[in-house]
């Protein structure tokens, strides 16, 4: 991408409060039903996994973390790791692990 | 930011002991420095998380020994500490969100919401201990 500095870290800001507000609605989600449907049968809890709206909204839900994860990450190495040598290994790393964790949700939820 | 210049060794008084002991953070900066450890934290389970979903799906005998994890002493703190993590990150960020609005910015609200995300987080990391302990 050609964007310059501001408009990457204006990106970002947008990025990470667009995914907080796609990962509250999610949770919100998720604790009513904590609330109501705990402690949950293995039967339920397969079913509830087994529909087509589930599976894309836990999707979305599992992009928008990994996204908003990652510039999390990015923002707290810019702050306290100041060598981009050992910056760049460690966001690397972190990357790495958020792509895993999306790669095992796809997995999880349509195999 | 460029790489520090040290034409002089300047002095730090940044030790670990230091933070932790000496300086004295404002209630508002507690909140924001357990935002990015919860932050960091959470980032760090994620992936075991997606695993631990993956086998209680799996098969009866997955779901029955997930929920054995999860109800082993150890696996009912861990929960603890993730469940406190992510109410925190999400409270201690929706007052970041209220402050991009420019809401709550002057000094005694900066306070006020603080003690409010602090006290809420544990409040309600207090009830789902008591409700796994039962």
């Amino acid at each position: 991408m050609n964007a310059d500095a501001s408009e990457r870290a204006l990106m970002h800001w947008v990025i990470q409060r667009a995914t907080a507000a796609i990962i509250a609605m999610y949770t919100v989600f998720a604790a009513g039903m904590a609330v109501v449907a705990t402690p949950i049968a293995y039967e339920s809890w397969t079913a509830l996994f087994s529909t087509a709206t589930m599976k894309a909204a836990t999707a979305i839900f599992a992009l928008a973390l990994a996204a908003h994860a990652a510039i999390g990450f990015h923002d707290v190495l810019r702050d306290y790791v100041h060598r981009p040598s050992a910056r760049r290994v460690l966001l690397g790393a972190a990357y790495l692990l958020l792509a895993a964790f999306v790669v095992q949700m796809f997995t999880t939820l349509w195999s | 930011m460029a790489e520090a210049q040290h034409s002089r060794a300047r002095p730090k008084y940044l030790s670990a002991a230091a933070i932790l002991f000496e300086i004295r953070l404002p209630l508002p900066g507690w909140v924001s420095i357990l935002h990015r450890v919860s932050g960091l934290l959470l980032t760090g389970v994620c992936l075991w998380l997606a695993l631990l979903l993956d086998r209680s799906l799996s098969s009866k005998h997955g779901f029955d020994a997930v929920a054995a994890t999860l109800s082993s002493v150890p696996g009912r703190l861990a929960l603890l500490i993730v469940f406190w993590a992510f109410i925190h990150h999400f409270l201690a960020g929706m007052r970041f969100l209220a402050l991009d609005l420019g809401k709550g910015v002057d000094l005694r609200h900066a306070r006020s919401s603080s003690a409010m995300v602090l006290a809420l987080g544990l409040f309600c990391t207090a009830v789902i201990g008591w409700r796994l302990s039962v």
